[in-house]
């Protein structure tokens, strides 16, 4: 150090802003929690969690069998209102419900408990969400990295599969997927459809991503840090996995972010359409199952599940962007 | 006579383009000693860079390859490693500093992380070992408080900094080659100063070599030992510092010191050299500079017709040597230690054709430039 400053002047960091050495992902948690909504957001994906877990008790799959009232019990009123308006009759027992959740939502045909069969949901729905949308994440981070990377034939491949993926209407393909996986597997029937719907949802979703990370590899690979990475020594598994992955990490969380929320959706299309989960209280059954009733004034079922659907994905979608717009500043405003 | 530390044999290097094959550089040899400096000089696209990136073969291939030559680093052929035993060259024994500090620091890490990545790869050693070893060598390129900036991320840092950071990255394995790529170009002149100064400081203290690649002929005569002109992908001109700048021999090389501005000499408007470098895919025949060259366009109007020839630039029409357009001149060494490649240069045609090798040092290392010196000294001349 000494020898440094007889020769030369020498930068002096000590009055500077390098205090504040945060990084991206904190500076991204900084801009995140500067909106009260997105917060909000938060919590309600946290409260998503929570429900989901608790349906995680083994306890659940006994209570969504459980009768627990009569076929079609309506939930708790808590007040009539007559042909007369103004005249508003407050029904006395409402509160003394509290203590009984199952029948919160009022009950299904068969005398089962809305209630739990929606936390039930939650849980299915989620499962599919994350892990459909973990799988597609990693397929296509890998293929998208590597196809931008190296290019020549592995970039034409890759192209070609996205291609030819995306030229199928993704329901189709999900349709062809789950009918082939249905109907002959055990795996599939321990697990009431679960594995079905995750590969099928998970094999259709990975083409955004994939094309989105290939175009901006492409971009990062000709990047001075990246020759230069390569000038130390680097192999090119390092560089890809220590340069090339963090610098998209940004798009692969957005994208996973919200691909759940499509996912969920996506589940209960199909559900809706009679493939996929199967024995057990998903949204897209309960829907489903509902859609008849519905003509007989059986309104809770639907309504519930539609509003715990809606809830998930308007939160998932702002919580999405406001991402999109803490990890990626420049595409404020855009799209 | 001692053996070069990098010898380049006759290097072509091709890229498969769309509109067919380009050679970015052909028939390039030049030699650098251990502890000389060497810059190779020309203007954009002339294909300096790639025969640095040549070097550490990281030209991208497909599209490029390397078709004819030898790169020999201390006895071996690079060309004929394999990719794994590249790697260790790379880095090690070879460094590569950038012309851009701003976007050859990856943005995600903190300086400390990169530097030691380099360490840990070569020298083998620990975390904690490479932390210590990467702190000293931010504090050799002349950095403050380089315990805390190891956690400091590439967007903190001026231009300056960062290129002080890249160069203690290069050189924080202690390679006895550094390849500097324009390393001063994108920063402002007192930074460029002072990065020039930090590069033969610690030059001197490792007797390490540099290929210093440049367009700035300011920074070669201040710096260099050996110099090497190259246009339309070939080496025009090598010689030593002193030998080129008393007594350049190539037309090219002579235009491109009548177009710096000279200390005290008042002119209206500098000289320039007309025309483009040509583009690698349309290269003219013959001698590559001809449409461009001042000197054979003189000559052409003095000779007899039957030996000249016309040709049609963008704007204008002349008539340049036949042979000039016809023949494209071989690098010659046509005086002892000073090589060019020019037909109308007095004894070219009886010069043999050799490799270019000076194990040439410059005899007074510039000191610290003063600047109230230069002041007076221009008023001096001025007057």
């Amino acid at each position: 150090m000494t020898q440094a400053t007889t020769s030369m002047p020498v930068f002096d960091s000590t009055n500077r802003a390098a205090a504040t050495t945060n990084g991206l992902w904190l500076d991204a948690w900084r801009r995140l929690k500067r909106s009260r909504v997105n917060l909000i957001c938060l919590i309600v994906v946290g409260f998503y969690l929570l429900v989901g877990l608790i349906g995680f008790l083994p306890v659940l799959e006994t209570k969504i069998t459980n009768t627990v009232g009569g076929s079609f019990d309506p939930p708790p009123k808590m007040m009539s209102i007559h042909h007369n308006p103004f005249k508003i009759e407050w029904n006395r027992k409402f509160w003394s419900y509290w203590n009984k959740p199952a029948l919160w939502f009022g009950t299904d045909i068969m005398g089962h408990s809305v209630f739990w069969q929606i936390i039930y949901g939650t849980r299915l729905a989620l499962t599919v969400g994350i892990v459909a949308s973990l799988i597609s994440m990693i397929i296509g981070t890998v293929l998208g990295t590597i196809a931008g990377y190296f290019g020549g034939w592995i970039d034409s491949l890759v192209i070609w599969l996205f291609s030819t993926f995306n030229s199928v209407p993704w329901i189709l393909l999900v349709i062809a997927i789950a009918a082939v996986l249905q109907t002959h597997d055990e795996l599939n029937r321990r697990f009431s459809g679960l594995p079905t719907v995750i590969v099928a949802l998970s094999l259709t979703s990975w083409i955004g991503l994939c094309r989105l990370i290939r175009g901006e590899v492409l971009k990062l690979r000709d990047r001075d840090f990246v020759v230069a990475a390569r000038a130390i020594g680097l192999n090119h598994m390092t560089i890809l996995v220590r340069h090339i992955v963090p610098n998209v990490a940004h798009l692969i969380i957005i994208d996973f972010s919200l691909n759940i929320v499509s996912n969920v959706q996506a589940e209960v299309v199909l559900a809706f359409l009679g493939l996929g989960i199967i024995e057990r209280p998903s949204w897209g059954r309960m829907i489903d199952d509902a859609k008849l009733d519905l003509l007989r004034g059986v309104w809770w079922q639907l309504t519930v599940a539609t509003i715990a659907i809606f809830v998930l994905s308007l939160v998932m979608n702002i919580l999405g962007d406001a991402l999109r717009d803490a990890l990626d500043p420049r595409l404020r405003g855009v799209g | 006579m001692p053996e070069p530390l990098l010898e380049l044999r006759n290097l072509s290097v091709a890229f498969d383009t769309d509109r067919g094959q380009i050679q970015p550089v052909r028939d390039v040899s030049l030699s650098i000693f251990p502890g000389q400096t060497v810059a190779l000089v020309g203007e954009s696209g002339c294909g300096k860079s790639v025969t640095a990136m040549s070097i550490l073969r990281l030209i991208p291939s497909p599209p490029g390859k390397v078709i004819a030559g030898e790169v020999r680093f201390s006895g071996r052929d690079l060309l004929s490693l394999s990719e794994r035993e590249m790697r260790s060259v790379r880095g090690k024994d070879i460094a590569m500093i950038f012309q851009e500090p701003m976007t050859s620091l990856n943005p995600v890490y903190t300086i400390g992380d990169q530097i030691v990545e380099a360490i840990i790869l070569h020298q083998g050693v620990g975390s904690a070992k490479a932390y210590k070893i990467a702190e000293d060598s931010l504090r050799d390129v002349g950095i403050a408080d380089p315990h805390r900036r190891l956690q400091s991320y590439p967007h903190e840092m001026s231009g300056g900094m960062r290129q002080r950071v890249m160069i203690a990255m290069a050189l924080s394995c202690q390679p006895k080659l550094l390849i500097a790529d324009e390393p001063t170009t994108a920063l402002d002149v007192t930074i460029q100063a002072q990065i020039l100064e930090l590069l033969r400081k610690l030059q001197r203290e490792r007797n390490m070599a540099i290929m210093l690649i440049t367009h700035d002929l300011g920074v070669v005569a201040e710096n260099v030992d050996v110099v090497a002109v190259m246009y339309a992908s070939r080496i025009v001109e090598c010689a030593t510092v002193e030998d080129l700048f008393d007594k350049p021999q190539h037309p090219y090389t002579e235009a491109l010191f009548r177009s710096i501005p000279k200390l005290g000499v008042t002119v209206d408007r500098l000289d320039t050299i007309r025309g483009t470098v040509p583009n690698p895919a349309r290269f003219p025949l013959g001698c590559k500079f001809h449409p461009r060259c001042p000197r054979t366009r003189q000559l052409a109007e003095q000779s007899p017709a039957d030996q000249t020839v016309q040709i049609v630039t963008s704007d204008e029409t002349f008539p340049v040597l036949k042979r000039c357009k016809g023949e494209e001149p071989l690098t010659k060494e046509i005086q002892p230690q000073h090589w060019a490649a020019c037909h109308q240069i007095s004894g070219y045609d009886s010069a043999k054709v050799t490799l270019a090798q000076l194990n040439h040092r410059r005899e007074v290392t510039p000191t610290v430039i003063d600047p109230a010196t230069q002041i007076s000294a221009a008023q001096e001349a001025g007057k």
